[in-house]
């Protein structure tokens, strides 16, 4: 580490004056010798400039009644009123609930999924085996949304198949799609179904990395398969497993509403009626591109705090490892 | 190659960098003109007569099924209407199911067409866009240079109440096909109750007349087994599922139920339905049949495939739906269940409020300059024979199959169609749009087409006797904060009522839960709700 | 003491097959319901189920698709937009993974979080949309393959990948006198096969089943994407609510419709399962020159 010699001649200004000196001399030299690292990083940073910043300017449509002659710098400002037509929607807490428990236990049950399936393949050796597991893991991923609900409804259906083993088992026939208690479980262990699989592919990827010599000396130690997954398996995936927990969570309040929409029926709507879905039923309606950016603020705010929350949570439990 | 991709990048970057000021300058100014590339050139015409001289240009927004052609000019319709006015429109035409976000972000994005044909637009679109100056007032239009649609408003008066915004203006051009008018209108019943006829003769069973006779015979339906059949059905239905809905049975106990809840009584008062005495007797009656094993299992949460499958095995003693044919089939299998007598002698057939009507089917924008030519070329379209076309379809084209043939005088009358779907042969060769076809113009201007004509003759002849609402409510259009309020209230009070009404008929509890749903129909916003419709019908009723 | 391990080995290890055999047994049903469906009549299937009965099934669902000309156009694009995009996407996002994973890049901190404001902060669609519109970007190829291609949750994720290879490797290369981007291209990209496979797999489904950004920007029809083509079928043969329609007909168009839901869906990821082998060899026995780890 190179010094920059100042002669300090007038004392603790001087002096700190000099360390910002040697600091920001420091970093343009930096910049200067490492060149190369800063334009690879270029192309992404002017699109996410052009992209992503430049419309930002168009959030402040929350705060504006959006009038299409005026453009958007032009329509007049009111304010918090969106906001405050947003929050004093008629049961805004319950549907704000429903929200983030769908979101939130989606995630708690969801996350260990695929990270456990991605353990599970891995340790399967006949490579044909494992490449037909993993292609009908997967294919779930690309059936459309719609098509899911619709197998939810007919395999749930009160004659369906489902109710049929029940009845077979002398149970009683149970309405899973009337029951507002329900529809949380249905709505995720569908998604566990879809995606899971597609989730798991990038665990698989960090855990088929894993240094040869490493296995190799474990197993020569004597460690069993759990402990192989305990020592090795786990750590190496660690820092995907960190990443993605951060990310989700920063997401809670994005769950679409498609899904939800779909699963609805007039009887579970006490659970099934979330956020998205409400919007979207008043969005039709009123078409409001203010209304709607508001509510989009709403969220991301809720997911900023989210997100920084669960961030210093994990960082603490983690050695400091976090976003 | 990497290298040269990051050159060539860089390069990009810096090209899109200087667009992006000159675009960033667009957007950022304060008032924009209603002007651009979407919309035409001041022709400066006036005292117009078609054909002009000289042809000239407009530009139209508008969407279509994704089986007509592509560009709107390829059908027979247009091609005629260019003829014979010498005015060539240029369409921007989406398909129907992205028209509605496509619309919105042309709208938005301030680049106005002269007009939007077969806009789609709602209530709060129409009162919205006015606000904010993007559609203009056609009143004065109207008056100076529409002669067609001023008859029609003359003919019906009310038609030109309902297109009034409260502030006087008349901000669209409607839709209207009249089949039936009042209570013999073929909307005033969506959901009719087909019984299984031949069930009924196999087991030499009258066609109920009661309520009572009605459960008789389901149950009949249910044990007797006819046909030998294991998996009867002895009724169905899509709950909350407008014509699918057993709403119209609710008519033995009361004032009955529809898609909406509201019907209008004698006194011109609008009443809910799904608060009233008969109702709950009405739901406690099916919970009644529900117990007894007689309604569909899965009638709570079917979608429609589903309820169109098990019809068309022949499944159901009863169901429900606007068509048999679409279900059934066009047999005379299923036929209409006749009004019941209620347990306390009642018999009463709730009308809907559906009218053969559409606000928001065409929109002038602020970006025309053309205002008369526009007014004019729209006027064609209230043509009779005219809107009779644009509505169903045409005559004379010898590349594809007509729905109409011209008669010697003039007239149109509905082809017979072979196997062809007429609804693939509508799509193909009509163009919507604004338009009227009002009653009388059946046996004049054209025929009615058949499966009008049949279903009217049901209504007519089993319905209609026993509706005893003289009024229904016709589709007022409020103003904005009212429309507003109602939407917000309707979001909340209409999804409570019919989750509780699918909750009784299937759980029962009807009788002890009654006071405390009516304590949170009133938290809800009910009586707010009721007060607004009532206000607007009041008004609406004044002429005003 | 070894075959001691190897039996409670074989436990797991068979424990492990039989309960992915279960969980493949649960995910292969309804997919088998999926492709079944797309040959069966509506009508058999919403009574009685998939049938074996032959003459229960039928090839409506797919020829009604197929019959479209607009399908072939539709898989040309996707092709293209799928790949270009993914080509795109990733190598933008490995580029910038790269720095940000340098624990002492200047700057770091504050791109890091730029970034990252992005995944929650947007302008919203209008001003995105009047954005593409100003760079004459609308109703291009562009405006798919370039907005969307910075992926913030990619460049984390390349970003904790390349923070897991060790420091050492780097050095060693310094040492000999490499430039950081040889050491990128020639070093840490080749070590990266399993993450840059995985991306470019993400991405090219997610731009193969996405319909949106097409819906908003594209017009011309020989642009339009799959997804586009397949939704416009389906809807073709729904009739719209509260016309006055002709029954009979429609009914029979439903019934088309319910099957071409599922044939769109076996055609749509027929190809795509056809590519899967080629990327799964990247996620077998890593490449990890062994040496440094000790």
């Amino acid at each position: 580490m190179e010094q920059i010699y100042q002669k300090v001649e007038n004392g603790p200004n001087e002096i700190m004056k000099a360390e910002v000196g040697t600091k920001m001399s420091r970093n343009l030299k930096y910049m200067k010798n490492n060149y190369q690292l800063y334009l690879l990083v270029l192309p992404a940073l002017i699109l996410l400039i052009i992209f992503k910043y430049v419309p930002m300017y168009g959030a402040i449509i929350a705060f504006k009644d959006f009038n299409p002659l005026q453009g958007i710098m032009g329509s007049p400002w009111i304010g918090w009123e969106n906001f405050e037509k947003f929050m004093s929607t008629p049961d805004f807490i319950n549907l704000l609930k429903n929200t983030l428990k769908l979101s939130a236990f989606g995630l708690i049950f969801g996350f260990p999924v695929p990270i456990i399936l991605a353990l599970m393949i891995h340790r399967i050796k006949r490579v044909a085996i494992k490449k037909n597991i993993q292609l009908v893991l997967y294919a779930p991923n690309f059936i459309s949304v719609v098509v899911v609900v619709g197998i939810v409804f007919i395999f749930l259906s009160p004659v369906g198949p489902i109710n049929r083993f029940i009845t077979f088992l002398g149970g009683d026939n149970i309405s899973f799609m009337t029951e507002p208690s329900y529809f949380r479980t249905i709505y995720i262990i569908s998604d566990i179904w879809q995606f899971a699989g597609w989730a798991s592919i990038v665990y698989l990827a960090a855990l088929s990395n894993v240094s040869q010599d490493l296995i190799d000396a474990a197993k020569i130690d004597g460690a069993n398969i759990l402990q192989q997954i305990r020592h090795i398996d786990l750590p190496t995936i660690k820092p995907i497993m960190v990443i993605q927990f951060i990310l989700a969570a920063g997401n809670i309040m994005s769950l679409g509403f498609e899904k939800a929409y779909l699963l609805q029926t007039s009887m579970n709507l006490p659970t099934s009626e979330i956020l998205p879905t409400y919007v979207y039923k008043i969005g039709l309606q009123m078409g409001d591109y203010g209304y709607s950016t508001a509510i989009g603020l709403f969220n991301a705010v809720i997911n900023v705090i989210l997100l920084i929350s669960v961030n210093q949570i994990v960082k603490r439990l983690n050695e400091g490892e976090g976003i | 190659m990497k290298k040269k991709k990051k050159m060539s990048f860089l390069v990009t970057a810096a090209l899109v960098t200087s667009l992006l000021a000159s675009g960033c300058s667009n957007s950022a100014s304060s008032k924009k003109e209603a002007d651009g590339a979407n919309s035409s050139p001041k022709y400066e015409l006036k005292n117009i007569n078609f054909p002009l001289d000289k042809k000239v240009t407009l530009k139209f927004l508008t969407q279509s099924s994704p089986i007509a052609p592509k560009d709107p000019n390829d059908k027979l319709i247009w091609k005629r209407v260019e003829k014979d006015t010498n005015v060539h429109i240029d369409w921007t035409n989406y398909p129907w199911e992205q028209f509605g976000d496509k619309r919105n972000l042309e709208l938005a994005s301030g680049d106005l067409p002269d007009a939007v044909f077969q806009a789609g637009l709602s209530d709060n679109d129409i009162l919205r866009y006015a606000k904010q100056g993007v559609i203009v007032p056609v009143e004065t239009l109207i008056d100076k240079y529409m002669p067609n649609f001023k008859k029609v408003l003359d003919t019906r008066p009310e038609y030109k109440k309902l297109i009034t915004a409260s502030d006087g203006h008349i901000y669209s051009f409607p839709w209207i096909e009249e089949l039936g008018s009042g209570k013999e209108a073929i909307q005033a019943l969506d959901d009719i109750p087909w019984i299984n006829k031949k069930w009924l003769d196999e087991l030499g069973l009258k066609m109920p007349t009661t309520t009572d006779e009605l459960e008789k015979v389901l149950i009949a339906f249910k044990e007797k087994k006819p046909e030998g059949k294991n998996d009867i059905i002895p009724m169905s239905f899509m709950i909350n599922h407008g014509g699918e809905d057993p709403a119209m049975l609710l008519g033995a106990f009361g004032s009955g139920d529809n898609y909406d809840h509201y019907v209008v009584s004698e006194d011109k008062k609008v009443v809910y339905t799904a608060n009233q005495e008969g109702y709950k007797k009405g739901i406690e009656w099916l919970h009644q049949l529900q117990q007894k094993g007689l309604i569909d299992k899965e009638a709570f949460t079917q979608d429609w495939n589903t309820y169109v499958a098990k019809g068309k095995n022949g499944r159901y003693g009863l169901y429900f739906t606007w068509d048999r044919a679409n279900i059934s089939g066009n047999n005379e299998d299923y036929v209409p269940l006749p009004p019941l007598k209620g347990p306390d002698g009642q018999i009463n057939v709730a009308r809907t409020n559906g009218y053969g009507f559409d606000r928001g089917r065409m929109v002038v924008t602020s970006a025309n300059k053309n205002l008369e030519l526009t007014a004019k070329w729209i006027d064609k379209a209230y043509e009779p024979i005219q809107s009779v076309q644009n509505n169903w379809g045409t005559y004379g084209d010898k590349k594809q199959q007509n729905i109409f043939e011209l008669t010697s005088n003039g007239s149109l009358k509905h082809l017979p169609l072979g196997s062809t779907s007429p609804w693939d042969l509508r799509q193909k060769t009509n163009v919507d749009g604004p338009l009227a076809v009002l009653d009388n113009y059946y046996g004049t201007v054209t025929t009615m087409p058949d499966d009008a004509a049949w279903r009217l003759d049901i209504l007519h002849k089993i319905y209609v006797p026993s509706m005893k609402a003289t009024y229904n409510y016709p589709p007022i259009f409020l103003d904005k904060e009212d429309q507003d309020q109602l939407t917000q209230l309707e979001t909340v009070v209409k999804p409570y009522v019919e989750r509780k009404k699918a909750e009784w008929i299937l759980k029962g509890g009807i009788e002890k839960q009654w006071d405390d749903y009516l304590k949170q129909l009133d938290k809800n916003g009910l009586p707010k709700l009721l007060d607004i419709k009532q206000k607007a019908l009041d008004k609406f009723n004044a002429g005003e | 003491m070894f075959k001691h391990q190897t039996r409670a080995d074989k436990v797991i290890l068979t424990t492990n097959g039989i309960i992915l055999a279960l969980i493949v047994f649960a995910i292969l049903i309804p997919l088998i319901y999926v492709i079944m469906a797309s040959f069966t009549n509506p009508a058999t299937l919403l009574n009685s189920g998939i049938t074996l009965n032959p003459s229960k099934w039928t090839l409506q669902g797919y020829s009604r698709v197929f019959k479209d000309g607009s399908l072939l156009i539709g898989f040309r694009n996707s092709l293209f937009y799928s790949t270009a995009f993914s080509l795109i996407s990733v190598t933008i996002t490995l580029f910038a993974a790269y720095p940000l994973s340098r624990k002492d890049f200047v700057g770091r901190k504050l791109m890091m979080a730029l970034f990252i404001i992005t995944m929650f902060f947007g302008g919203g669609l209008i001003p995105t949309y009047l954005l593409v519109k100003n760079l004459n970007m609308l109703d291009t190829i562009w405006a798919i393959l370039l907005p969307g291609a910075v992926n913030v949750w990619n460049i984390i994720l390349a970003r904790a990948y390349f923070q897991g290879i060790p420091d050492e490797l780097r050095e060693a290369a310094i040492v000999d006198g490499t430039s950081e981007i040889q050491f990128f291209f020639k070093i840490l990209l080749p070590l990266s096969k399993p993450i840059i496979a995985v991306l470019v797999l993400y991405q090219f489904v997610a731009q193969w089943n996405s319909y949106f950004d097409a819906m908003i920007y594209l017009k011309s029809e020989n642009l339009q994407p799959l997804q586009i083509v397949l939704r416009s079928i389906l809807v073709q043969m729904q009739p719209r609510p509260g016309m006055i329609q002709d029954a009979q007909n429609t009914a029979q168009l439903q019934q088309i419709a319910e099957m071409v839901k599922y044939s769109s869906i076996v055609i749509s990821s027929l190809p795509l399962i056809i590519i899967y082998p080629f990327f799964q060899k990247y996620f077998e026995k890593g490449v990890m020159v062994g040496s440094i780890k000790g």
